[in-house]
């Protein structure tokens, strides 16, 4: 299932697979040159879909032309139907789904909830041979028989190597309510992954992963050509740009949108949407026009979506490359609508309260977040079910990086008013000052981090993370190990990492060794010891166990001129010597992991020293004879290990001066304690 | 013109009572501090000699603070930013509307509930003061009035337990049945509508029942009635009696306490620097903050004792 072709460069790929008649009739619509092929588009798709909200159904057929671009041959063809996932409880993902400690709906399904993809016919497009009866269902993850997210066409002939094939398949769909952020509400409808998806056939074989709870995606790059059909009046959203609007006379419009060079294609649609379009225009990146599609309540939100969104366009292009498709879709999801928070090529979900006070952080960072990920997935395309952590962990580091440039810190959110038996947070939101990440705002990470850190080997394929706390290390530990990164080695060197891998590995198929390579070429060093650490299951945790200081002892014999002599420890320090202090600082490695350190000792009169301590050991001695005492010691004094799973435990006074903070909180609570005994006093 | 006079009837009771509202003042402070006095050595032993101290000066750092959970066996847990800010009145009010309240830390519930015996225990001796119309306060004398009236303040309030609770199973029930309801609903405001149109009937029953409980208490003690249900008749038949007065009353009183939580709304310091003056000033705040809530606590009990004097 597993391996990949090396690319070196995605450029080269221009020209070689095209689609002929769909490049044709999109320049016929657009009377513009058809661009130049940014990825190897060999898996396209012309699809037309007809949206019934009465039975809230989905009609569809495609063609899809895809072309092998392996040195091998292959008699079938692998498909995802993720939609099954949420057919019944037996499937792999709602199996999973039960692990995961929180579930979009696990406990109240009812009937019309469910959703399912049946494919009705499978045929070549050239002769119409049927391949309907060749239809069978695989589970190659975990045996699942009653599984049906993969399905396997056999084909008559194979397809060798370079060679291109053309299949139809007509299919109906039921629209579930909202799992995975698809689905519908009310007259809402987001639409994604929603179509039988051709798998990546890779150098040893077909790459088609059951859909798992913990995991998303993971295709080829093509050319979309898609109709949508649905109310007349109603607003659309997706992939692409609209190239054609069709009013069917029945009640219906049919929107048709175009696309190149994306690896998916998603679309929303709903009566409601308010529409705001505004430009991002930049001196050295290509201007970029955005569609937001926002809920009329969030109307004041709209400068606020764009604003974030247009803070992502700017420093992920300037970090790492410009972002190529000249339009970005944002859709402020309906609320209940469980959709917010996602990305999809050229489009994204934000996600927004009625309440959400500036300063508070949302909707700019899942915006940043989202809009992020058009170059961290969209363009460069890594395999989710394999590697999730390449482009949720990047992500997540640029993330908080755009935000804290674009943004700073935000304030911590108190929400308020959840009546009994609902779930969620409130409905009432109040900002608080004074509860922050002490200008860190990656630390946060750390929190989300610590309680999973050991849970499983970051280089364990993501769809064998354990579903509760797999998102723990794609996300907030890979964005703490290239904090890391950035600490030890400098913002210049890792952009210059990042940079190079999205260059090299745009519109392509990178997985974890094509990053290291990528890291160790670029830095010219071997951060092969660090790798290896942050892909395994050990934690980094180093301390301060104990400082001591004292007066250098006078007592004892000891040579003064030619006599030995006995000293009593009463001498004072003769005129015109300096009283001398010894100072021991015990550090210690905690974790499993190792990492080279400092280790600072700072003494009372101001004087520093630092030490470099490879950190391999498990403790280490450090002594200091100097005329003054030691205040304090701090291993990794500037903070360059951001994975350091408790930095609490990083420094050590001589002199404890926990008192006046523990006081401080301490009454504060008080106070909280006396209201909340007063609270029980209501029942009396 | 009846409530008004029953309202300040109640407030000048309270204000005349200075020495009571200290007891009640100091026995929540009783049930408060060692808890207290035990989160702070907890979290002065979790930043030990460590130089987090220096942040935790300035603010609730939540990387410590996720540390520090992390780690806590037992009350640490229990501090987080809205317990260790000014929106702890909300917040705990969340947790009682939300059903929350008994969820919470075991140890800090049962707490809880002890010192709403307590206070409780306490309330007899206060009705019997504010009926014998106030007086040189006489601790003994206070007490002996808490014993004699507790068994039968006991007795009323197991049974308004059993109807809060089944106010509250109610409130569960309206509310998941008008989540899915709402289920197909995409506009938050509207949502947020119907969630506070059903607040209403559910605290003005819950008012309602907290109402007939406060008059079969003054009954069963202004009148001497030592049966529950003949207490909660009287306590009823008062409510049904005189609905506008009584509610009108309360909300005089509700009113009060908003505009209490909103003066130390504005008048609470930010977090700033931690010293020694400004830790002792924001627990004293705190403090006339509690001492208000109980000031307030007492004028309700006199103003609704006045009130069914009055309209008796």
């Amino acid at each position: 299932m597993h391996g990949m072709e090396h690319r070196t460069s995605a450029f080269s790929w221009a020209g070689v697979v095209l689609s002929p008649f769909l490049t044709g009739a999109l320049v016929a619509q657009e009377a513009a040159p058809e661009p130049e092929a940014l990825s190897p588009r060999n898996a396209n798709y012309t699809i037309d879909v007809r949206l019934d909200p009465e039975t809230r159904m989905l009609s569809g057929s495609q063609t899809l032309t895809w072309t092998n671009l392996q040195q091998s041959s292959t008699n079938r063809l692998w498909f995802h139907l993720y939609w099954n996932a949420w057919r019944n409880r037996q499937s792999t993902w709602m199996r999973e789904d039960r692990f995961r400690g929180r579930s979009d709906r696990k406990d109240r399904i009812e009937e019309g909830d469910w959703s399912y993809i049946e494919v009705d016919s499978v045929s070549l497009a050239d002769d119409g041979t049927d391949l309907t009866r060749t239809m069978y269902f695989a589970f190659p993850d975990d045996r699942n028989i009653d599984d049906r997210t993969v399905m396997v066409v056999l084909l008559p002939t194979p397809v060798e190597a370079g060679e291109s094939i053309r299949v139809t398949m007509e299919w109906h769909a039921k629209v579930p309510r909202t799992f995975a952020r698809t689905g519908f509400r009310g007259d809402y409808y987001f639409i994604a992954h929603w179509f039988p998806k051709l798998g990546v056939f890779e150098a040893d074989g077909w790459n088609c992963h059951q859909y798992h709870a913990g995991t998303e995606y993971y295709s080829d790059y093509g050319v979309y050509d898609v109709s949508m059909t649905v109310p007349a009046g109603w607003v659309l959203g997706a992939t692409g740009r609209e190239v054609e609007l069709r009013d069917n006379g029945d009640g219906t419009s049919t929107h048709r949108y175009a696309q190149s060079d994306v690896h998916a294609f998603t679309w929303t649609t709903s009566p409601d949407y308010l529409v705001v379009e505004d430009r991002f225009e930049h001196d050295e990146l290509p201007p970029v026009d955005i569609r937001l599609l926002l809920q009329p309540e969030h109307q004041g939100q709209a400068e606020r979506h764009v604003a974030a969104t247009k803070a992502a366009l700017e420093h992920y292009g300037v970090w790492y490359g410009a972002y190529p498709y000249g339009h970005v879709t944002v859709v402020d999801p309906a609320y209940g609508s469980g959709a917010g928070g996602m990305e999809y090529p050229t489009l994204f979900t934000a996600g927004t309260r009625l309440f959400s006070p500036e300063g508070g952080g949302r909707p700019e960072r899942v915006t940043i977040h989202e809009a992020g990920h058009q170059f961290w997935y969209g363009i460069v395309g890594n395999n989710e079910f394999e590697f999730a952590w390449l482009d949720e962990g990047l992500n997540t580091f640029s993330t908080a990086r755009t935000q804290q440039a674009a943004f700073g810190e935000s304030l911590y959110t108190q929400r308020f008013f959840r009546p009994p038996g609902i779930e969620g947070s409130g409905f009432f939101a109040l900002l608080l000052e004074g509860y922050g990440y002490g200008g860190q705002s990656h630390l946060n990470r750390v929190t989300r981090y610590r309680p999973d850190a050991s849970s499983d080997l970051q280089a364990t394929p993501t769809f064998l993370y354990h579903p509760k706390s797999g998102g723990s290390l794609s996300y907030s530990k890979t964005a703490l190990w290239l904090r890391t990164l950035e600490n030890w080695l400098g913002w210049e060197s890792l952009q210059s990492i990042l940079s190079t891998f999205f260059e090299r590995w745009q519109f392509g198929h990178p997985t974890a060794d094509d990053f290291f390579a990528v890291a160790n070429e670029v830095t010219e060093e071997d951060l092969g010891h660090f790798l290896r650490s942050v892909m395994g299951s050990e934690v980094f945790d180093y301390s301060v166990q104990s400082v001591a200081t004292f007066a250098v002892a006078n007592e004892g014999w000891v040579k003064q001129g030619d006599e030995i002599v006995l000293l009593d420890g009463s001498a004072e320090p003769a005129d015109g010597e300096e009283e001398m202090f010894r100072s021991e600082v015990v550090v210690r490695r905690l974790g499993g992991a190792s990492f080279p350190v400092e280790v600072l000792l700072a003494f009372e009169d101001g004087h520093e020293v630092r030490h470099k301590w490879r950190g391999k050991r498990r403790w280490k001695l450090f002594v200091e004879e100097y005329p003054s005492r030691l205040e304090y010691a701090v291993i990794d004094p500037d903070g360059i290990l951001a994975l350091d799973i408790h930095p609490s435990n990083n420094s050590r006074e001589v002199k404890s001066k926990a008192q006046l903070p523990a006081w401080k909180w301490a009454a504060r609570w008080t106070v909280w304690l006396q209201d909340f005994f007063s609270t029980f006093g209501f029942f009396v | 013109m009846m409530v008004l006079r029953a309202f300040s009837s109640g407030l000048l009771a309270a204000l005349a009572a200075p020495k009571l509202l200290l007891l009640l003042w100091c026995v929540l402070l009783a049930a408060s501090v060692p808890l207290g006095l035990a989160m702070q050595q907890e979290i002065a032993d979790d930043i030990g000699a460590s130089r987090v101290h220096l942040d935790l000066r300035q603010r609730l750092d939540r990387v410590w603070l996720g540390e520090f959970s992390g780690r806590a066996e037992s009350l640490g847990k229990m501090l987080e930013p809205a317990t260790a800010g000014r929106v702890d009145f909300l917040y705990n009010l969340d947790l009682l509307f939300g059903g929350r309240l008994f969820s919470q830390h075991r140890g800090l519930v049962a707490a809880g509930v002890g010192y709403a015996l307590v206070s409780l225990l306490m309330l007899g001796g206060v009705i019997d003061r504010f009926a014998r119309g106030g007086g040189r306060f006489v601790l003994s004398q206070f007490l002996g009035a808490c014993g004699r009236y507790f068994g039968r303040l006991l007795k009323l309030t197991t049974l308004s337990a059993v109807l809060y609770w089944g106010v509250y199973r109610g409130a569960k029930w309206v509310y998941v049945t008008l989540e899915r309801g709402v289920q197909d609903v995409t506009v938050e405001a509207t949502v947020l509508r119907y969630y506070l149109l059903a607040a209403v009937p559910i605290l003005l029953l819950t008012a309602v029942v907290m109402m007939v409980f406060d008059y079969a208490r003054i009954a069963a003690i202004l009148e001497e009635e030592p049966g529950t249900l003949r207490a909660l008749g009287r306590g009823l038949r008062f409510v049904l009696g005189h609905p506008v007065s009584v509610l009108t009353l309360a909300v005089l009183v509700g009113l009060c306490v908003i505009g209490l939580v909103a003066l130390r709304t504005v008048l609470a310091p930010g977090v700033g620097e931690a010293t020694a003056l400004g830790i002792g000033l924001v627990f004293l705040l705190g403090q006339l903050f509690v001492a208000g809530r109980l000031a307030l606590r007492l004028t309700l009990v006199g103003a609704e004792l006045a009130l069914y004097r009055g309209l008796r």
